[in-house]
């Protein structure tokens, strides 16, 4: 008889599973020290940020250097949150949701950067920002931050140097962004804002929403 | 973090490992002694071959018994024919002309529906202790009995032993499959053997006591998979059964797939069947509570809600891209972005890979030990078919039985 073969079988698979569990965690933490990195690269790069804007307004640096330098940073942390959404959807081991927080407290001051911005220079600039759910399990409500999260990427593609692009998760439990979203009153998601003036929470065309953000021609729907 | 449908993932793949590690370390200590079977004397048996319509295989399943390497004066033929449409009565007829007394031939007035009656009409009709059971369409190996008949003669307790079914015949792509199939299947029953767990002895050829049969009440006539129950109820009564891997039996496979699925759909039923018949029992009776009967009922159950939930998951999945597509045709936005193609291997990537290379393993280790490898059924194409999508198709087998089996609406 071989019956001790049931127990030798549980804890071999036990040990190989274990074995993989390691190997995952180890090959995942490899993976968030990068992101890490790279978040602490963007966290320092926004300090320098906001002394450069210091230095910048004390020293009434032109406009457009402003921008451009808001425009980079921007640009990059976008590039660097999806990144992040890329690995959050692979079936992880190890959590992200302390990554994905500082992100968007990251991206929440960026925005009250550019609103700061625009409103100093009177910026050549749109603020398009994107509030969307990071729990979300609803097919439909799903599918439509799918679809507002390709429009306001293609919208950004065609027009890079008009447009700055930041999209915050308003339910990662962060207190400062509840405060934020509070008083921004936003109470539906998905939803665009235009210019922090313009609220786009129902399906409009791409050619729709680009008329919304450069002309007043036609009414948000 | 990982999700619920991740985590029942990360359960099946540990399910899956660990049930091709129990036969892997069943196998390696008794690599050497899988094709060992007690010596066996020579004593009277009577062969019983229930019959329905086999006319076109029945000359070869009696020429296979009458060229038995066994005395020919110790078997005893018996012929039940079902009430067949065909010629299969003339056929064993004219056996009975060329060898006469050697073969009964009984024809039921009626046909029953199923193997189990006409079995059991030989079993009351034979004239020996130990009785065997063939089907009409398989030709069992010239040695088979006598390697067999030594698992009956040497323990009381051994009411029942089976042999390495084989599958006959690959003129068809299904009919390869089942080719490795059944060798899979052949080498895993022996390993359950080592560990006192054979569940079945399939119909093509099994051998019995013909007196623990009659105590325990014969073959069960409702059941659609009467070589599962009778093993189920011998061992409810304390008895076990053996497997003889040395010997073989040959048996015709379905060539089609839609015969393939009745036969499949058959054996889901009568699997069924027993779990419900022998429920009392989970967890009691030795091996058959402890292990068989969970065996098959968590099969049941994973298959089923793996089943459930992929077809949820696709549905889903098919849904959000379905409307994810239709606003972006709307809206005149990107239809597929390259972020959407999402490339990252997961640990869930490396596990699967792990397991099938692992099932992959296994099955190699099983055609070599069934001598099936290098043959042109066995191929590496037709190992990684038999692995990703013919096991998929079990979970489909599954729920269509169960639910014809719940309808109430089940034929042989």
């Amino acid at each position: 008889m071989s019956k001790s073969a049931f127990w030798q079988a549980l804890i071999f698979t036990a040990i190989i599973f274990s074995l993989g569990v390691i190997a995952g965690f180890f090959l995942e933490s490899r993976q968030s020290e990068t992101i890490y990195s790279r978040l602490v690269n963007s966290e320092l790069n926004i300090i320098d940020e906001q002394l450069r804007q210091r230095i910048i307004s004390d020293s009434n640096l032109s406009c457009s250097l402003s921008k451009e330098s808001l425009f980079l940073f921007a640009d990059k942390i976008y590039e660097e949150a999806m990144g992040l959404e890329e690995i959050d959807t692979t079936g992880r081991l190890g959590d992200l949701t302390i990554l994905h927080r500082r992100y968007d407290l990251l991206r929440t001051l960026l925005l009250l950067e550019a609103e700061s911005l625009k409103e100093r220079c009177n910026g050549d600039f749109h603020i398009i920002s994107y509030f969307y759910s990071y729990n979300l399990d609803d097919v439909e409500t799903s599918s439509k931050q799918n679809y507002f999260s390709k429009q306001t990427f293609d919208l950004k593609t065609a027009h890079p140097q008009d447009i700055i692009l930041i999209p915050i998760a308003i339910d990662t439990n962060v207190a400062s962004i509840d405060v934020f979203i509070k008083s921004r009153k936003i109470t539906t998601y998905p939803v665009i804002l235009i210019d922090n003036n313009k609220e786009i929470s129902e399906f409009v065309t791409l050619e729709e929403l680009e008329k919304l953000v450069f002309n007043d021609t036609i009414s948000s729907p | 973090m990982l999700n619920f449908v991740e985590l029942v993932f990360y359960t099946y793949l540990f399910v899956a490992l660990y049930m091709t590690s129990l036969l892997i370390f069943i196998w390696y200590p008794n690599r050497r002694r899988l094709f060992e079977h007690p010596k066996g004397e020579p004593v009277a048996v009577s062969i019983i071959m229930p019959c329905y319509n086999e006319s076109s295989t029945i000359a070869k399943a009696l020429d296979s018994l009458l060229n038995m390497k066994y005395p020919q004066d110790l078997i005893e033929i018996i012929v039940v024919d079902d009430k067949s449409n065909d010629n299969s009565v003339d056929i064993v007829r004219g056996y009975m002309g060329r060898y006469p007394g050697k073969i009964r031939l009984i024809v039921n007035d009626r046909n029953s529906g199923g193997a189990a009656q006409p079995t059991n009409i030989g079993l009351r009709a034979a004239k020996y202790d130990f009785v065997a059971v063939t089907d009409a369409d398989s030709t069992p190996e010239p040695d088979a009995l006598i390697k067999m008949i030594g698992f009956l003669q040497h323990d009381p307790k051994v009411a029942a032993v089976t042999c390495a079914v084989m599958a006959y015949g690959s003129k068809t792509f299904m009919q390869k499959i089942q080719t490795i199939e059944y060798s899979i299947i052949s080498w895993s029953r022996k390993l359950l053997d080592c560990v006192d767990a054979v569940y079945v002895t399939p119909g093509p050829f099994a051998l019995y006591k013909k007196d623990i049969l009659l105590r325990v009440g014969l073959f069960d006539t409702k059941n659609l998979t009467q070589d599962i129950e009778i093993v189920w109820r011998l061992r409810s009564y304390g008895y076990v059964a053996k497997m003889c891997l040395a010997a073989r039996v040959y048996s015709e496979t379905p060539r089609k797939f839609k015969q393939w699925w009745k036969q499949r759909i058959r054996w889901n039923i009568g699997g069924t069947q027993c779990i419900v018949k022998y429920k009392s029992l989970i967890f009691r009776n030795g091996m058959l509570g402890g292990f068989i009967i969970p065996f098959f009922s968590f099969s049941l159950f994973l298959g089923l809600f793996g089943l459930g939930l992929f077809i949820y998951l696709l549905i889903k999945r098919v849904f959000i891209k379905f409307l994810v597509t239709k606003y972006a045709i709307y809206g005149g936005t990107t239809l597929l972005r390259f972020q959407d193609l999402n490339i990252q291997p997961t640990v869930l990537n490396f596990f699967g890979l792990i397991l099938f290379v692992w099932a992959f393993i296994f099955v190699l280790i099983g055609l070599s030990i069934m001598n099936m490898r290098g043959k042109k059924e066995t191929n590496i194409f037709n190992i990684i078919y038999y692995l990703i999508v013919y096991l998929s198709m079990y979970p489909f087998i599954m729920i269509t039985a169960l639910y014809k089996y719940f309808r109430g609406k089940y034929t042989w």
